[in-house]
């Protein structure tokens, strides 16, 4: 988090037993090209790199007074260009603030006292046009909706469990696996209905296990239907084996199958059309699971 | 198979043993096909030699034909009762979902008129462009540079293949409606083992060009004679890492576009005489292919099939039978040829250099010249209002336009 108190490893090879152990910086963010974090000393005031850093989210050293958190952000929206050197625009910070009171007393490692610190997001204030050469043009590209969603709903007011809750649901992940899945009722059914239809056809029959025989795995896969409207149509669960374990030549022989040239539908349709012929259309459900082994 | 999760068995030690195919398994498909062209010849359609996944039917009172592509299937024919029957047998073998006139078939959108029915890729191309987030790309006039010749070149290693290779793939389907993009697709598609910086700026032009068009597809004409035309064309040396020449090859069903292809050719040929008869050679395999497709169709051709080009020389090889000193490597494509003109299968005809159509297929064109072949070749696109307002059509071709769009509603 920006401007989180941490504490960074001073440790190096060349150090006395009674060397600090670590540094005491503020979180600036990442620096591309490096693997630690971009920090900014509060004494020194210089700005470094480290790996090692242990981080106290909840305190912030520097108070959320708004000016100064506008003058800082300005300043860092760019990353610096050299790390180690101290840079003698930090003393835009106001000296005081660092003898702040509220600095001070967040010192000590005293987790529930210390205040939560909001810091408020900067917006940008530049408003955006359409470029010139599309004003004769509805764009639903660059302006999917002239009130967006986003604008209108918020979670801030919701306490984090709250919004924790309400994420979720809006999301409804598929299950992964079937242990996941099992828990619910919906899916359950899904798959009991999938198992009657491929029981129904002759799909399988149990038998024992033959010896020297390794069967081939099989898994479940789980969808959660959408209708275009975002409502929920059905769950779908499809049994699906593991065909990447099966043996050329044990279990199965060819598997090239063909499909029309797209030459032959495009001659077709023009013969169609020449000729005046009907044009229609079909989809076989559950192509795949009609196949005779 | 294991026992699926969730269904007990009685005794322990119990497998499933499969009698019918399930998602996953690798014989899926095949066994799928195999089951549907044993239902179809047992009512007695026929299996067209010329391409197996269509399935002809002919009776005295009606005609019909089944085109499959996996589990989508498109019937044509003159009868409707006739359909309803095929219908309703392939629905007690199957469970089938009907839907109506052709319109969206394997993202090929399909739209009808009076005067001509139109294909075009508009959704899949605005997927493609959103999901790769080029949406907002400045539009350019031709997707290749003309100023530039792809090659194994020494810039920065492109990092992320895997992408270059599915963007790859994807123009490779996109190809099914749009010969305006074959050429460069071809080009770009030589380089998936390692492409470089300059190759993947090629590929992200052609996205900038189909952000300009992406309704842009193929057009045919319902007044349409039956006549076979085809144009070749080479471009002699055209790949600078081989010295081979790129093949460049269209046909057209009267004044519709069917079929194209532009290929870098197997072997270095050493003069363009002798690379444009490799490129006939080539176009007369498709060409036979052709006749062969229309007569299972049992559609016969007005006129004799005529291959065009703009080349003297290759054309009087193939017409006099004398072997020159520069020919006597080329056997076997001069029998070939031979052999089906003296059947009188086909007519070589010669074309200005003016009139060459397969540039287009062949070479990085300037907007100028790449616009006027792109008219000629029947591409439109349908979305795009009509030029001056819609003041220059007449009444007839405005009518066709507003049809167009209310059958894609």
């Amino acid at each position: 988090m920006f401007g989180c108190l941490c504490y960074a490893s001073s440790l190096q090879v060349h150090i006395t037993k009674l060397h600090p152990r670590a540094r005491k910086p503020i979180f600036l963010g990442y620096k591309s090209g490096y693997k630690g974090f971009t920090l900014l000393d509060i004494h020194s005031r210089d700005i470094f790199i480290n790996r090692h850093v242990i981080f106290h989210e909840h305190i912030l050293p520097y108070p959320s007074n708004p000016d100064s958190i506008t003058s800082q952000w300005e300043y860092f929206s760019s990353p610096p260009t050299t790390s180690h050197s101290p840079l003698s625009d930090v003393d835009h910070i106001p000296p005081s603030i660092i003898d702040d009171p509220i600095f001070e007393s967040s010192l000590p490692n005293n987790d529930t006292s210390s205040p939560i610190l909001h810091v408020p997001t900067r917006q940008s204030t530049r408003t955006s046009n359409t470029p010139a050469y599309l004003q004769d043009y509805v764009c639903n590209n660059i302006h999917a909706s002239l009130y967006p969603i986003t604008n209108y709903v918020s979670h801030n007011k919701l306490s984090d469990q709250h919004s924790c809750f309400v994420l979720s649901l809006h999301s409804n992940p598929d299950p992964k696996s079937f242990t996941e899945a099992n828990k619910f009722d919906c899916w359950n059914q899904a798959m009991q209905a999938e198992l009657s239809a491929l029981e129904s056809t002759g799909t399988w029959k149990l038998v024992d296990i033959p010896e020297h025989v390794k069967p081939i795995g099989c898994k479940w896969i789980y969808r959660v239907k959408y209708p275009a409207d975002g409502s929920i149509e059905r769950y779908k669960a499809r049994l699906v084996a593991k065909g990447y374990n099966q043996i050329e030549g044990l279990d199965f022989f060819d598997t090239f199958s063909l499909v029309a040239k797209m030459t032959t539908v495009r001659l077709v349709l023009v013969l169609a059309f020449i000729h005046h012929w009907h044009l229609h259309q079909l989809n076989v459900n559950n192509a795949f699971l009609h196949g005779d082994l | 198979m294991t026992l699926p999760p969730g269904v007990s068995s009685p005794k322990p030690n119990q497998v499933c043993k499969l009698m019918k195919s399930l998602y996953g398994l690798k014989q899926a498909s095949r066994k799928w096909f195999e089951k549907l062209t044993s239902i179809l010849l047992q009512h007695h359609f026929i299996q067209a030699p010329s391409d197996h996944s269509l399935f002809i039917k002919k009776t005295a009172s009606s005609f019909t034909l089944l085109v499959v592509y996996v589990d989508d299937i498109i019937l044509v024919g003159d009868s409707l009762t006739e359909f309803d029957h095929i219908k309703s047998i392939l629905h007690n073998s199957f469970k089938i979902k009907n839907l109506g006139q052709l319109k969206y078939f394997s993202g090929l959108e399909v739209a009808h008129s009076k005067l001509g029915i139109s294909l075009c890729h508009r959704k899949y191309c605005l997927d493609l462009l959103s999901d790769s987030g080029s949406i907002n790309f400045k539009p350019v006039s031709t997707p290749s540079d003309p100023s530039i010749k792809l090659h194994h070149d020494s810039s920065l290693p492109y990092d992320d293949i895997p992408s270059y290779r599915r963007l790859v793939g994807i123009l490779l389907y996109l190809n099914t409606t749009r010969p305006d993009i074959t050429f460069i697709t071809q080009q770009i598609s030589q380089f998936l083992s390692k492409p470089t910086q300059t190759h993947h700026q090629a590929a992200l032009r052609v996205l900038r060009y189909l952000n300009r068009c992406p309704a842009k597809g193929l057009h045919f004409p319902r007044s349409s004679s039956l006549h076979l035309q085809g144009i070749y064309d080479a471009d002699w040396a055209g790949c600078i890492d081989t010295r081979r020449s790129i093949n460049g090859q269209c046909f057209f069903l009267g004044d519709s576009l069917i079929s194209w292809r532009t290929k870098k050719q197997l072997t270095v040929s050493r003069s363009s005489s002798e690379a444009k008869y490799r490129v006939l050679a080539s176009a007369t395999c498709e060409l036979q292919w052709l006749i062969y497709l229309l007569r299972d169709l049992h559609v016969t051709c007005s006129k004799l099939p005529v291959l065009f080009c703009d080349n003297q020389s290759a054309f009087h090889i193939a017409v006099n039978p004398v072997f020159h000193e520069r020919t006597k490597h080329l056997d076997i494509d001069c029998h070939i040829v031979r052999e089906k003109l003296h059947d009188g299968i086909l007519k070589l005809l010669l074309v200005s250099s003016k009139e060459q159509l397969t540039d287009f297929f062949t070479k990085p064109l300037l907007p100028q010249p790449f616009g006027l072949l792109l008219s000629k070749l029947g591409l439109i696109e349908i979305y795009q209002p009509p030029p001056c307002g819609g003041l220059l059509h007449n009444k007839s071709e405005e009518e066709n336009l507003e049809s167009k769009q209310h059958s894609l509603d």
